[in-house]
C-alpha cells in the first residue's frame, strides 16, 4: 500500500465526516440568532438565550471532551462543569473571543484538569472499539484494509500525548481556525503548531503502517 | 529553501492558516516550485480527511441516546443552579465584589427563615406534624423535621450555624434524592463546582459555600414544605401549591387583607392543622368543585390537518398523549399551534383525554410537540419582528429542556424510589455464596 493510496483509502470519497456543523440558516428558516446576540441577551438576564447556547454547544463540546479524554463517562462529569461554569461566571463582555471560543476555553481547562487528576490515578481507559463503516462501494479486501488503517489511526489518537491531541481535534475534527485554537490552548503560536505537526506525523505514520514511536 | 523543505510545521501552518502574512508567501511560494513539498501538504489535507472518517464519540444510535441522557443531566445541574439562583446570569463588572449579593441573599434567606419559625411556634401546640407533614422518610419531612427542632429549641440557626460541614442540602425537584449512580454525575459536577468557581470568578471574593448551602436548605426546605403539604390526602384545592391555595383560605371573617398579621392567626393555623389546605369558600355559581389533578402541565396541540391533541406531564412523570375528539370544548386553540397549560387549566375531561400513558422517560411525545410547536411558530404569520420569533423559539428552547430535564430526574427519582421499596420489602441477604458459585 503506497502511503498516497493508505491516506486515500481511509479519507477519500465517500468516508463520513464526523465533524459537526452548525446548523446552517435555511435550515434553521433564517431566524437563528448568533452567539453574539445570545450571549448578549443571556448577560442581559435571558436564561432562555442561555438555553439556546446550550443546545448550540453540548454536542460539540461533548464530543470533543469525550475525544480528548477517551471516556464519554468523564466527558460528562467535565462538560456539566463546563456549562455550570459558564453559567455562574458570566464571561466579561470586554473580551475579544467568541463565544465558541470560550467554550471550548473552559471545556479544554477543565479536561485538562481531569485528565491530570486522573492520569495521576493511574487510570487510563480503553478506547471505544471502532464501528463498522457505512462504505458499500469498496471490495470486501479493501473494506477490511480500511477497517484495520482506521482502527491504527484511531489507536494512535488515543496514544497521542493529550496535548497533541487536542491541538488535532480541535483543528482537524472541530474545525477551529489557528487563532481560535490558541485563544483554547492558551498556547503561542510556535508550541500550536509544533504540536500539531508532532501529531500528524505519528498519525502519518500509524496510517501508513509504522510504528507510531 | 531546505529551511522550509525539511521543516513540517511550516507545512502545517500553510494548511491550517497558521502563519504570518510574510511567512505564508514565503512558504506558498517553496511549495509551488516543490513536488516533494507539494506532496507533504496532500498527505497533511489527507490525514486530516481520515481522521473526520473516525467515528464520533457517543455516534450511532446507542450514543446518541447517551448524549441525550447525558445532555439532559448536565441541562438538569443548570437548571438547579438557575433555580438555586447562586448566580444570576446578569453582566457584572469586573472586578466588582460579590459581597453585596451574599449579604441580600442572606438576608432574604434569614427573612425566610424567621417566618418559617414563626409558623411553626405559632402551629407547635396544634401542629400535629405526623398528619400534616409530608411522607415520613421523604427528604421534606426530615427537613421539616429538622426545622421544627430548630424552632422548638429557639435556634437561630443563621445565628448558630454551625463549625461542622453542613449537612447536603434538601433535594429539590431538580435533583435526584438519592446518589443513585445515574445522579451521581449532577451530584459530582455541582460539588466540584464549588472548589472551581473560586479560581475561576475574577469577581471578587466567592460566597463561602457554608453560606450558599445555607440559603439553598432553607430556601429548598421552604418550598418542598409547601409542595409536599399540597400533596397531602384531604387536600381539595386544584391549586399547584399550598402557597396559592392559601391565598384563598377563608381567614373566618377577619377580610382585612392589608394586615399581614392576619396570616398567622388562628384560622390559619386551624387550616394547617386540618392537613395540609383547606378549599376556599364555596361559590355556589361556579358547579361542582374541581377534583385534583395530578399533572404539571400540558400542551393542547393542534396541527394543519390532523385532529387537535394533548399531552399531559403527570406529577409521577409519565407522560400521556391522546386526540381531543371533535367538538369538546375549550381550552383548544382555534388554529394551528400549540398552547401550554398549567395545572389550574388543566381539566379532568384533558387528563382523561390523555389517559393513554407513554412509558416513563419516554421524551418522544414530547420531542413531537416542542417540534410541531417550533414549526408552527416558525409558519406564524410574520409580525415583523424577527426578534419578536426569535424570542418565542428561545422560549421554546428552554421550555423543551426543562422539561426534559425534570423527566430525567423524575426518572432518576422514580427509580431511586423503587429501589428504596424493593430494598423495604426484601427478606434478610442470603448468606453471601462462594465466589465460584456465584459466579
Amino acid at each position: 500500500v503506497t502511503e498516497e493510496g493508505a491516506l486515500s483509502a481511509v479519507g477519500g470519497a465517500g468516508a463520513t465526516s464526523s465533524r459537526v456543523d452548525e446548523p446552517s440558516p435555511s435550515e434553521t428558516g433564517g431566524k437563528q440568532a448568533s452567539d453574539e446576540e445570545l450571549e448578549k441577551a443571556w448577560k442581559a438576564g435571558s436564561t432562555p438565550a442561555f438555553a439556546v447556547l446550550f443546545e448550540r454547544y453540548h454536542d460539540r463540546v461533548f464530543r470533543y471532551v469525550a475525544r480528548l479524554l477517551r471516556d464519554e463517562h468523564a466527558a460528562e462529569d467535565v462538560v456539566q462543569r463546563t456549562f455550570l461554569n459558564l453559567y455562574e461566571t458570566p464571561p466579561p463582555g470586554s473580551r475579544k473571543t467568541s463565544f465558541k471560543a470560550l467554550v471550548f476555553t473552559v471545556a479544554q481547562r477543565e479536561s485538562i484538569r481531569d485528565w491530570r487528576t486522573h492520569e495521576r490515578r493511574g487510570r487510563r481507559e480503553a478506547a471505544a472499539a471502532v464501528p463498522e463503516s457505512g462504505r458499500s462501494d469498496a471490495t470486501p479486501a479493501s473494506e477490511a484494509e480500511r477497517a484495520e488503517q482506521l482502527a491504527r489511526l484511531r489507536s494512535a489518537l488515543d496514544e497521542l500525548p493529550v496535548e497533541e491531541r487536542a491541538a488535532v481535534v480541535l483543528l482537524e475534527l472541530e474545525g477551529l481556525t489557528f487563532q481560535e485554537a490558541q485563544e483554547v490552548t492558551g498556547w503561542g503560536r510556535d508550541a500550536l503548531r509544533g504540536r500539531l505537526a508532532r501529531a500528524l506525523g505519528k498519525l502519518k505514520r500509524s496510517i501508513r503502517g509504522r510504528d507510531v514511536a | 529553501v531546505s529551511e522550509i523543505h525539511e521543516n513540517e510545521e511550516l507545512l502545517v501552518g500553510l494548511v491550517h492558516g497558521g502563519l504570518d502574512p510574510g511567512e505564508r508567501a514565503r512558504v506558498e511560494e517553496h511549495v509551488a516550485g516543490c513536488d516533494a513539498c507539494r506532496a507533504a501538504v496532500a498527505e497533511l489535507r489527507k490525514v486530516g480527511e481520515a481522521l473526520r472518517a473516525l467515528p464520533a464519540p457517543a455516534s450511532g444510535a446507542q450514543g446518541e441516546a447517551r448524549l441525550d441522557q447525558a445532555k439532559a443531566r448536565t441541562y438538569a445541574a443548570v437548571i438547579a443552579a438557575m433555580e438555586r439562583g447562586r448566580a444570576q446570569p446578569i453582566a457584572k463588572p469586573k472586578g466588582r465584589s460579590l459581597r453585596p449579593f451574599l449579604v441580600l441573599a442572606v438576608s432574604l434567606a434569614a427573612g425566610l427563615l424567621v417566618t418559617t419559625t414563626i409558623v411553626l411556634q405559632v402551629n407547635e401546640e396544634k401542629l400535629d406534624l405526623a398528619k400534616s407533614q409530608p411522607r415520613a422518610g421523604s427528604p421534606a419531612h426530615e427537613e421539616a423535621r429538622r426545622l421544627e427542632t430548630q424552632a422548638r429549641d429557639g435556634k437561630d440557626q443563621l445565628a448558630s450555624r454551625p463549625a461542622a460541614p453542613a449537612p447536603a442540602p434538601a433535594p429539590t425537584a431538580a435533583e435526584p434524592a438519592a446518589p443513585t449512580p445515574a445522579a451521581a454525575p449532577l451530584a459530582e459536577g455541582e460539588r466540584r463546582n464549588d472548589g472551581a468557581k473560586a479560581d475561576a470568578s475574577g469577581f471578587g471574593p466567592t460566597p463561602s459555600a457554608a453560606d450558599e448551602a445555607e440559603v439553598e436548605r432553607t430556601l429548598a426546605a421552604a418550598a418542598l414544605d409547601k409542595d409536599e403539604r399540597a400533596k397531602e390526602p384531604g387536600t381539595t384545592s386544584s391549586a399547584p401549591g399550598a402557597g396559592a391555595a392559601l391565598e384563598h383560605v377563608d381567614v373566618e371573617g377577619k377580610k382585612n387583607a392589608g394586615d399581614k398579621a392576619l396570616a398567622y392567626d388562628r384560622a390559619r393555623e386551624k387550616t394547617v392543622v386540618a392537613g395540609g389546605l383547606k378549599p376556599a369558600k364555596a361559590d355556589p355559581s361556579a358547579g361542582e368543585p374541581r377534583q385534583p389533578i395530578d399533572a404539571r402541565r400540558a400542551w393542547i396541540v393542534r396541527a394543519d390537518s390532523e385532529p387537535a391533541r394533548v399531552l399531559v406531564l403527570r406529577g409521577d412523570g409519565t407522560l400521556s398523549w391522546g386526540p381531543i375528539p371533535d367538538g369538546f370544548r375549550s381550552p383548544i386553540p382555534p388554529g394551528p399551534g400549540v398552547s401550554v397549560l398549567e395545572p389550574t387549566a388543566i381539566t379532568p375531561e384533558i387528563a382523561s383525554i390523555a389517559s393513554g400513558t407513554t412509558e416513563p422517560g419516554d421524551y418522544a411525545a414530547l420531542r413531537s410537540v416542542l417540534l410541531l410547536e417550533i414549526q408552527g411558530a416558525r409558519k406564524a404569520p410574520a409580525t415583523g419582528h424577527d426578534v419578536a420569533l426569535r424570542t418565542r423559539l428561545d422560549a421554546l428552547a428552554r421550555e423543551a429542556n426543562v422539561a426534559r430535564a425534570k423527566l430525567a430526574h423524575l426518572e432518576v427519582e422514580r427509580k431511586a424510589a423503587e429501589s428504596a421499596d424493593k430494598a423495604a420489602v426484601a427478606p434478610a441477604p442470603a448468606p453471601k455464596m462462594p465466589a465460584a458459585v456465584g459466579r
